[in-house]
């Protein structure tokens, strides 16, 4: 398990910066096919959309598995080292929850903007969702691995 | 019922270290679950809803190139620049300080990218120089609080999106204040110097020779602000186009200065992604979290109390003032911009705040934050460079902490700091 979890960060990871990369490249390509070429990218616009949107979610489970989204610590760094635990635990317990029910509801959502698709590119909408449905799973699962951890440490 | 709820499961959850955009999701389902009037679907849906603007593209990009330039070594060209400018003055390197910020703002939309890396030079050069260490750091982090508002804009670009503001506008009127917030800096420097041991070994004047040379390097810096907010006020380039723009320049910059590797470029990409991902998934929950805001009325509500207060506009400026602050302390830059926008803009239309200057004046208020505990992000990154504890280094920003709240004062109560330049070039 802790493999298959190191495996989905670094390729998580690699994704997101392919996701920069190419982000930086399509809008770079919209300014030089505009004034260079005179001829502008009628479906960069879509294709922007849909890269923001999975870097979001791809860098996000990235930021998460490394424990660096913004969060306040301040307040539990003064908890005595027990009820820290427990808070952690309970908040560990309930971050893997909502993850997999987003999860759930994302793959509702999918389903619910089956068939449709984007204008110019054809981009099926549900891709979109689908890409939230793998972020939530593979969060889920990473915040499942840390909750063990915690609860068999020693306290 | 389901404000409570909501109310509650906001406290909680900030208070025990859940971060903060997993904190407005659970809110808003907490409070979808006690109304029972929506399906939970719409929390995923107002998430893609979140982002799908083609202007947050401007995010990462704007990110890459601040870290390009940081990871590029063209960030120590500008002190180097700055240096050979005010270097010689007594306390100079507070100056040298103040002013790198000021150039680098010029390329940076975020605070933490300037004290990562400009704030190492110029710490291990304040040390190195027998300077204070808790006021190098101080006065690190305070300066950094200008990066924000400056163009470009992390903050800045989040705000247009909440508030359906024109970036453009919003990168004009964020120039005039930062250079107030860097004059009030010098100013504290200034007292302070003359009053406490705080400066360090005097340094020599650069010779006429010099001065040029570090010029020619400052100038290259200087252009990219240039590029972003002309092109973007001439309505050449989108905001999200500026942001590549800014990466082109970086990555030419690179190649003048030799300094652009492959790895180096990868390791860049690696950067800006991880931090993109942190500020994104929050605005993404924003979509959620402001939903369920508005639909619970919250706006109004807080509207109504402020208005049986006062219907006076400058002492509702001034109470929108204190409330950021407050809520900087707790969490500072675009994550609290977040949570508190539904009500901030709904505050600017009662009192007739123009919203440009709402968003200067929000934007300064909770980058603050960065250098007030107990979260001082930027603060508690300079202390550590610095090598002083936390607390010599708050007791140390004081001073400084004071200089730019009378800038934010004079922002506030003067909206033609803000509101000139957008008016002039872009028309009111």
């Amino acid at each position: 398990m802790l493999r298959l979890e190191r495996l989905l960060q670094r390729t998580e990871e690699l994704a997101a910066l392919l996701l920069v990369a190419a982000l930086a490249l399509l809008i770079g390509g919209q300014i030089a096919f505009r004034y260079l070429f005179d001829d502008p990218l009628s479906w960069s616009e879509e294709l922007t959309t849909f890269l923001l949107i999975s870097l979001t979610f791809v860098a996000a489970t990235a930021v998460l598995k490394r424990g660096e989204h913004f969060s306040i610590d301040t307040f539990l760094a003064s908890l005595p080292r027990a009820a820290r635990r427990i808070v952690e635990i309970a908040g560990l317990a309930l971050q893997a929850v909502v993850m997999l029910a987003l999860a759930y509801y994302s793959f509702n959502l999918a389903r619910l903007y089956e068939g449709t698709e984007t204008v110019v590119l054809g981009i099926p909408e549900e891709a979109k969702a689908y890409v939230m449905v793998y972020c939530f799973l593979s969060m889920a699962l990473h915040l499942g691995v840390r909750l063990v951890r915690s609860l068999a440490a020693h306290p | 019922m389901e404000g409570i709820v909501f109310g509650l499961l906001l406290v909680v959850l900030f208070f025990a270290n859940v971060p903060i955009a997993v904190t407005l999701l659970i809110a808003t389902i907490g409070f979808i679950l006690v109304s029972g009037d929506f399906p939970l679907e719409i929390v995923a849906q107002r998430m893609w809803g979140g982002v799908t603007s083609s202007i947050l593209s401007a995010i990462p990009m704007y990110i890459l190139a601040a870290i390009l330039m940081n990871n590029m070594g063209v960030t120590e060209r500008i002190f180097r620049f700055a240096l050979a400018l005010v270097g010689h003055l007594r306390g100079g390197l507070y100056y040298v300080n103040i002013l790198a910020s000021v150039i680098f703002s010029g390329m940076s939309g975020s605070n933490t990218a300037d004290v990562a890396g400009l704030g190492k030079i110029e710490i291990k050069a304040m040390v190195d120089a027998n300077y204070d260490r808790a006021y190098s750091a101080a006065v690190t982090a305070a300066s950094s609080i200008i990066g924000p508002i400056i163009p470009p804009s992390i903050i800045l670009v989040v705000y247009a999106q909440l508030a359906s503001v024109s970036t453009g506008r919003l990168f004009l009127a964020g120039i005039l204040p930062g250079l107030v917030m860097a004059a009030c800096l010098s100013l504290i420097v200034f007292v302070l110097v003359r009053h406490r041991a705080a400066a360090g070994d005097p340094l020599p004047r650069a010779t006429a020779g010099e001065v040029m040379r570090r010029a020619r390097d400052g100038l290259f810096a200087l252009i990219a602000p240039a590029i972003i907010v002309g092109g973007m006020t001439l309505g050449i380039v989108t905001p999200s186009e500026a942001g590549v723009l800014a990466v082109c320049y970086s990555l030419l910059l690179g190649v003048v200065y030799r300094s652009l590797s492959f790895r180096l470029l990868v390791k860049s990409l690696h950067e800006a992604a991880l931090f993109s991902g942190a500020i994104l998934l929050i605005i993404a929950a924003s979509g959620a979290f402001g939903w369920a805001v508005n639909i619970m009325q919250v706006p109004e509500a807080v509207g109504d109390t402020i208005q049986a207060i006062t219907d006076r506009p400058w002492l509702a400026l001034l109470m929108i003032n204190l409330g950021l602050l407050m809520l900087g302390c707790l969490e500072a830059g675009s994550a609290a911009l977040v949570v508190v926008a539904p009500v901030l803009i709904y505050l600017g239309g009662l009192y007739g705040i123009d919203p440009v200057h709402l968003g200067i004046i929000a934007a300064i208020n909770l980058t603050l934050g960065s250098m007030t505990p107990p979260v001082a992000l930027s603060l508690f990154i300079s202390a550590r460079i610095a090598g002083v504890p936390m607390r010599a280094a708050v007791i140390a920003s004081l001073p400084f902490f004071l200089a730019l709240l009378a800038s934010l004062l004079i922002v506030t109560f003067v909206p033609a700091f803000s509101l000139a330049l957008p008016n002039w070039l872009m028309g009111s």
